[in-house]
């Protein structure tokens, strides 16, 4: 490559780079307007949710369906969610066991009385609005009655019509129809109602919902909020902590990894035990509706004794996880949780690169851009020196430099910490150092310093809510979303930044509920 | 018919001692197509340790089969070649379509996979018109590679340009898959009812289907459609379940690397013994894979390891990888050749491809890619030097080995010549 064409190369980096998303003139008014998204699949996990909740079953058929592909950081995005012939086959296989199960309880919570045509005729709307989502027609009824009917025994007949509800688009797919009249429009009050089960439950609506959609009480403002809060205060929100904050955080990526054994004082018991301080760090923002920012910095974490040794607290008399108080401890938020350090480490020592990249996507909403061709042949890069004197080295090349200056000096921050986020003074080859200055010109000295200025940095909160809503919508924000995004930020902003409250204020938000018809050209 | 039924049938003795379940299946093939070509295709992932490839060092578990494995030198995978980053993302979709990918996270675009267009000529009359099988289900979070669409990280088969075959990992799930249906206990009737109450749910889901699919936007037609396709091959499979006799592989799933695939090398010669498919493809590992292979006494990360930078040890590290990568083929071989089929065995009307989505790891090259074929439909063995043939090429001949004379493969119009003789 030329020196030319290296330099423009490096400018676009360097463009790509300082790129800020989601600010907006606040004086602008600009009238709501929906991006187009397709119709849902349910992925595995709401699948096996709806199952539970539909049927009360404690299987789950979906485990080993085939992967859901996950795209912008979630894996319930529309249309990513693809479907092939042999995923319809494992509907079907799926469905025989669930009809197994069901009929074995006697054909509990399907129908409420012996499976008779007058049961079945009876028991249907009620059954069909839960499983479909919305009220029943006649001609549903009629079809599935025409399947019972047709099956001429009892048991056979309510199995024929619980096999065709399950196998039905309406249960596998979460079907919105336009009016004629409106372009941009607010769905249905039933179809708002799976809109918000999904996003707070990663399930099908309860009774409670079903029935707050079908008495206009989801089109008032103070019935919705009222709806949100019971339905974050339920159980079944532990789905946000499991699958919002698994896949935004990482956590997921736990289950996968793995640690040389003879450098890393690593187990099952040492996994589990991250699992389970960011699930609780995790939940106590999304209960106690704590400062969102303050993930970043609590002095206070829930460990068992096995982090609380690895956390430097020696002798902790207690069994089980509590939460501890780490104040005396060079340890602030999640940045320095044994789990997220280790989850962004590759097997056998730290890559500062894959820490600063993961603040820099998925904390801040600022990703770099991917490496430049051939980047990852480092044929010149030293043998010896620390972790960081080598990937200094080795970014030197201007190609590369331009977006190692932003990611970089985050990672290096966290030096101090090692694969499994042990602490230590030294990494393989020498003395860490972990002071440096970001892109912006603030300095750092440690993690404890970095971490107080990603706090500050309003770009947290705001990619906090971006992250929130593209799991809420199951798509990209588009710039249509921008006014919206924002003033989400701000009313979360004015609250408090509880993160509760984020959830609330995109599950109330008026783009929420909004839709387009898709408009064939 | 119950499932549990037939997994009672099988019993635990036959599950304990491994392979014995696969004896007593499809005694009698099934005549009138028994003599049919199937085509499998096996990636691995991460390229290949090229200096052992070509002394063919790593080729060693196949020195007893060399007769029956064409080495094809030489080949270009262009389409792949991308000016940005995604390469492995990019070689593996690129794999068996020789197309390039579009870069979206959401929405993929690439062609039709060789199996895919095969099974559109040879698929039409078995139970599953292609198998997709694997070993890893994909990466739990983040993005795959570079903005590429995760689908062309996890897959080499695509049903359409814009949707990938769904891939089991699950040995049992693939059984459950092929035999849908199967239930040697059941009477004629039983069955015939069974078949009946199947098919009227499946018209009753198709028709609500396509009545639903009128009412909404482009998009969702699509989405829809996708599903109704797949309903529809269900229906048609109804009326063809298999005829020969299965039972159920031992359970649960191994969780050992060798000993899983081993459990799917019984499931794809039980698939194509009993005529329940005709083209498999299986995935080893997913594209730019960092499994460990501690086994093998090689612990690091596989991907990091392809990054060797010239580093003799870690280079070392590959061949013992890509030689035990060779043994797994080796033995679906042995495997396929121990099978009679009609007038021969299994390996005679068997054409295999194995390849990587790259060359050398470490510099991400599309060139000079590795590629055996082997078995004994449509090749010779021996070895086909090529001066930077196109990939497109060999899939194409591939196809034409096969009686699917199609015109185009990705980039290439013309078959590449000398597959069968020299």
């Amino acid at each position: 490559m030329s020196t030319t064409a290296r330099w423009i190369v490096a400018l676009g980096l360097l463009a790509a780079c300082g790129q800020d998303p989601g600010s907006r003139d606040p004086t602008e008014s600009v009238e709501l307007e929906a991006p187009i998204v397709t119709v849902r699949r349910l992925n595995r996990v709401e699948y096996d949710n709806t199952v539970r909740d539909l049927l009360g079953t404690s299987l789950s058929p979906a485990r080993l369906f085939p992967t859901d592909t996950h795209a912008l950081g979630f894996d319930n995005v529309a249309d990513a969610l693809t479907l092939s012939p042999a995923q319809v086959a494992l509907y079907e296989l799926a469905v025989d066991d669930l009809v197994a199960d069901v009929r074995a309880r006697g054909w509990t919570p399907m129908l409420a009385c012996a499976p008779d045509r007058a049961c079945v005729e009876q028991s249907l709307p009620g059954f069909v609005r839960r499983a479909w989502r919305r009220p029943s027609t006649v001609e549903d009824i009629a079809g599935l009655l025409a399947l019972y009917d047709a099956a001429g025994e009892p048991d056979e007949g309510a199995a024929q019509v619980l096999r065709a509800v399950l196998l039905s688009p309406w249960f596998l797919f979460r079907i919105e129809r336009d009016p004629a009249s409106a372009v941009t429009h607010r769905v249905s009050d039933y179809e708002l109602a799976s809109r918000l089960s999904y996003f707070l439950w990663s399930s099908m609506p309860d009774d409670a919902l079903l029935d707050a959609a079908a008495d206009g009480t989801l089109s008032d403002a103070e019935g919705l909020a009222a709806q949100v809060r019971r339905m974050l205060d339920d159980d079944k929100a532990a789905s946000l902590v499991e699958h919002f904050a698994g896949q935004w955080l990482h956590v997921r990526l736990l289950d996968d990894i793995f640690r040389d054994d003879t450098r890393f004082s690593f187990d099952e018991e040492l996994r589990a035990s991250m699992r389970t301080e960011l699930r609780l760090l995790v939940t106590s923002f999304l209960e106690e509706d704590r400062d969102l920012r303050e993930l970043l910095t609590t002095t206070t974490t829930f460990a068992d004794r096995r982090l609380a040794s690895l956390y430097g607290i020696a002798s902790a008399p207690f069994d089980g996880f509590v939460e501890l108080d780490l104040s005396s401890r060079p340890r602030a938020g999640l940045l320095t949780t044994a789990g997220w350090l280790a989850l962004t480490s590759p097997p056998f020592r730290t890559s500062p690169a894959q820490r600063g990249k993961f603040v820099l996507s998925q904390l801040l909403c600022r990703p770099p851009p991917p490496p430049p061709p051939g980047a990852t042949v480092v044929e010149d890069a030293p043998k010896t020196g620390t972790t960081r004197e080598r990937l200094e080295a080795h970014v030197a090349d201007p190609q590369c430099a331009a977006c190692h200056a932003s990611i970089d000096p985050i990672g290096f921050a966290f030096e101090h910490y090692d694969a499994v986020g042990a602490w230590r003074d030294e990494d393989a080859n020498g003395v860490v150092q972990t002071d440096g200055v970001l892109p912006t010109g603030e300095a750092f000295g440690d993690a404890l310093e970095l971490v107080e200025i990603l706090a500050d940095d309003p770009a947290f909160v705001s990619c906090t809510v971006r992250q929130i809503y593209t799991f809420a919508r199951g798509r990209a924000p588009g710039p249509e979303d921008a006014v919206v995004l924002g003033d989400i930020v701000d009313e979360v902003a004015e609250g408090g930044y509880g993160l509760r409250s984020a959830f609330e204020a995109v599950a109330t938000s008026e783009a929420f509920a909004l839709r387009r018809r898709e408009v064939t050209p | 018919m119950t499932r549990a039924s037939r997994r009672r049938f099988l019993g635990g003795a036959a599950a304990m001692i491994g392979l014995p379940w696969l004896e007593a299946l499809c005694p009698e093939a099934t005549a009138a197509d028994a003599r049919a070509s199937r085509l499998l295709c096996w990636y691995v992932p991460n390229g290949m340790p090229m200096e052992a490839w070509h002394d063919e060092g790593v080729l060693a578990p196949l020195a007893e089969r060399r007769d029956d494995v064409l080495v094809v030198r030489g080949l270009v995978n262009a389409p792949a070649e991308l000016p940005t980053a995604g390469q492995h993302a990019a070689g593996t979709a690129g794999m068996l379509t020789a197309a390039t990918p579009v870069r979206s996270e959401t929405h993929p675009s690439l062609g039709k996979s060789i199996d895919t267009l095969f099974a559109e000529v040879h698929g039409r009359h078995t139970p599953l018109p292609a198998l997709a099988l694997g070993t890893q289900d994909g990466d739990a979070v983040g993005n795959c590679d570079n903005g590429f669409s995760c689908a062309y990280s996890r897959h080499i088969s695509w049903v359409s340009p814009t949707t990938p075959r769904d891939k089991i990992t699950s040995p049992r799930l693939a059984f459950e898959l092929l035999f849908a249906g199967y239930d040697p206990t059941a009477s004629v009737t039983a069955l015939e009812r069974r078949r009946s109450e199947r098919t009227s749910v499946l018209d009753y889901v198709g028709e609500q289907t396509a009545a639903l699919r009128g009412e909404l936007g482009a998009s969702d037609r699509v989405k829809l459609g996708e599903y109704l396709e797949g309903v529809r091959e269900v229906e048609r499979r109804v009326q063809t379940i298999p005829t020969c006799d299965a039972d159920a592989p031992p359970e649960p799933d191994a969780s050992d690397l060798p000993t899983r695939i081993e459990q799917m090398i019984d499931v794809m010669v039980l698939a194509l013994r009993c005529d329940a498919t005709r083209a498999i493809t299986f995935m080893l590992g997913n594209s730019a894979s960092n499994r460990s292979f501690d086994f093998l006494g090689v612990p690091y990360g596989h991907h990091d390891l392809s990054h060797h930078q010239g580093d003799p040890e870690q280079i070392a590290g590959l061949e013992v990888i890509g030689r035990w990568e060779v043994e797994m083929f080796a033995r679906l071989l042995a495997r396929l050749d121990a099978t009679d089929d009609g007038d021969g065995t299994l390996l005679d009307h068997t054409l295999a491809l194995f390849s990587s989505e790259l060359s050398d790891g470490n510099a991400h090259a599309h060139d000079d890619l590795p590629a055996l074929l082997a078995g004994r439909a449509g090749i010779a063995g021996g070895t086909l030097q090529t001066d930077g043939a196109r990939w497109g090429a060999l899939l194409m001949g591939i196809l034409h080995a096969l009686d699917v004379p199609v015109a185009r493969v990705g980039d290439a119009d013309v078959p590449l010549a000398g597959l069968s003789s020299r």
